[in-house]
């Protein structure tokens, strides 16, 4: 029932993963018993009904937490054995997030949340605000820098949050539902840039998405339900677009 | 009432030579008669219970005093220093309970800027947990989002500290130049028409006290540290709170 494609170069190596949560006396089982390979350079769809484990899988993904059992291999690292500031410094130089609620910092302009995810970095102030500012170039708003995300529409706020998840040019993007608080036209722009730019960097792209035309476009889809990856062959269409 | 009238007094008629105003605060008798006539009237010939005694000179009231008391066995001799010293020091009496009120009113505004430092400090960092556990996700390590909630909370305690100071100094100067004066008065205590005797002789005057709040540069300076010391705890143990978080759980928080 697992999906496990072996490619010559894995990025990510998942055995037997498993999510529980304990809420009062009931567990939930976020993610059950996972396998799962994901190359360097694919693009990577995960489509499934709400609450069926794609949010946590992408978590899990990220070092945003922790599996309950089974094994997550980053590049050949077990992500377990990494201490907190370990997975850190990989999700700072490596990985790179897009959020669905855009997470931006409200208080701080576009220029600044990008800067943001460059302030642990060694740079100049100098060298900060030049990249934050080639950036937002690169998402199409440099006309925006100086503007509060209140001040920003939807599409552009993901931009924003876009520039801030290539900040650091991570091998990995991580993208949960980036277009699903956008109408379709913005969510498609967003999802062009986003492969676009993903292209250009050959960066490995994993999305949790509900839109079928997206998922359409993946390498390859993986649909999950009740925490479980469905096997391969299983016929999508039961899946995509019931949220 | 008035002069002219004939009054009786034990069968014998008094005709009104003049009538005095009784002081305030003072003791007056109702009616004021040659002593020869009323000790003859009492059948107390010869006797005075109450005898007014003016020294030359202040610095001899208490040597005079003194003499008195040896002289009249029995008598109790009561000095205009002593009447003024009945009246400031109830005087004296409110000052201290005015500056123990001030000081209570102190402490409470201390310990006030503390707990509403560290509360608003630790409600503002609960309100920002998806703000911070967001930091984590982008690789800030968990030292980095302490150091940046207290450093931020440590600029508001600061701002909030010289804020309150300045307000505290404008409302001590409001209270300065427009609260009332307490003010104790001691009258002229008997009728000029009546000499150098009476109580007209004891202390008259008055004595004020101010209600004021004065300005305490040390207390401006605990109040602004309290505030900071407030701020820099609750932000640095709610930022390690929240920090300490795993960023799913963080990312999941509901504000």
């Amino acid at each position: 029932m697992n999906v496990a494609t072996l490619k010559p170069q894995p990025i990510y190596e998942l055995h037997g993963i498993s999510k529980t949560y304990d809420q009062g006396a009931n567990e939930i089982h976020a993610v059950r018993d996972v396998d799962l390979t994901i190359d360097e350079g694919e693009f990577l769809v995960v489509v499934g009904p709400s609450g069926s484990g794609k949010t946590t899988l992408l978590q899990l993904l990220g070092g945003l937490d922790r599996p309950t059992a089974g094994e997550i291999r980053f590049e050949g690292r077990d992500m377990a054995r990494l201490k907190d500031g370990e997975l850190s410094d990989l999700r700072l130089r490596t990985l790179g997030f897009i959020f669905q609620q855009f997470n931006l910092i409200p208080t701080l302009t576009a220029a600044q949340n990008v800067e943001v995810a460059l302030a642990p970095r060694k740079l100049s102030a100098h060298a900060r605000h030049e990249r934050a500012r080639w950036l937002l170039e690169s998402v199409g708003l440099a006309t925006r820098a100086h503007h509060v995300p209140s001040k920003l529409s939807g599409g552009e706020q993901q931009r924003v949050a876009i520039a801030r998840a290539l900040a650091n040019e991570p091998r990995v993007l991580l993208a949960d539902e980036p277009n699903g608080n956008l109408d379709s036209t913005t969510g498609e722009e967003i999802i062009q840039l986003l492969m676009s730019l993903s292209a250009e960097r050959r960066q490995t792209i994993v999305v949790i998405t509900h839109d079928t035309a997206i998922a359409a476009r993946a390498q390859r889809q993986l649909r999950m339900r009740d925490g479980e990856l469905l096997p391969a062959d299983h016929e999508a269409v039961a899946f995509l677009g019931t949220s | 009432m008035k002069v002219g009238d004939t009054i009786t007094l034990g069968k014998k008629k008094f005709t009104v030579i003049g009538l005095a105003t009784t002081p305030l605060g003072g003791q007056a008798s109702d009616i004021y008669v040659k002593l020869s006539q009323l000790q003859a009237l009492s059948g107390r010939a010869g006797r005075v219970n109450t005898v007014y005694v003016r020294a030359k000179s202040s610095q001899q009231v208490g040597a005079l005093a003194r003499h008195i008391t040896q002289t009249f066995t029995g008598s109790s001799v009561t000095t205009a220093k002593d009447l003024a010293d009945r009246v400031s020091g109830s005087l004296v009496d409110a000052k201290n309970l005015t500056n123990k009120l001030g000081t209570a009113l102190e402490i409470v505004g201390l310990l006030a800027a503390f707990l509403i430092a560290s509360l608003l400090t630790l409600a503002s960092v609960t309100k920002r947990i998806r703000e911070l556990g967001t930091l984590k996700a982008l690789g800030w390590r968990q030292w980095r989002v302490v150091r940046q909630v207290t450093g931020e909370s440590l600029l508001q305690g600061l701002l909030g500290g010289a804020l309150g100071a300045l307000v505290g100094i404008a409302g001590a100067a409001l209270v300065t130049a427009f609260a009332p004066t307490l003010k104790a008065t001691v009258a002229q205590a008997a009728p000029l028409a009546f000499g150098p005797f009476g109580q007209g002789a004891v202390n008259a005057g008055s004595t004020a006290v101010k209600l004021d709040a004065p300005v305490s540069l040390g207390l401006i300076a605990l109040a602004v540290a309290l505030a900071l010391v407030g701020g820099l705890v609750s932000g640095a143990v709610g930022g390690l709170r929240a920090a300490r978080l795993r960023p799913a759980d963080a990312l999941r928080h509901i504000d």
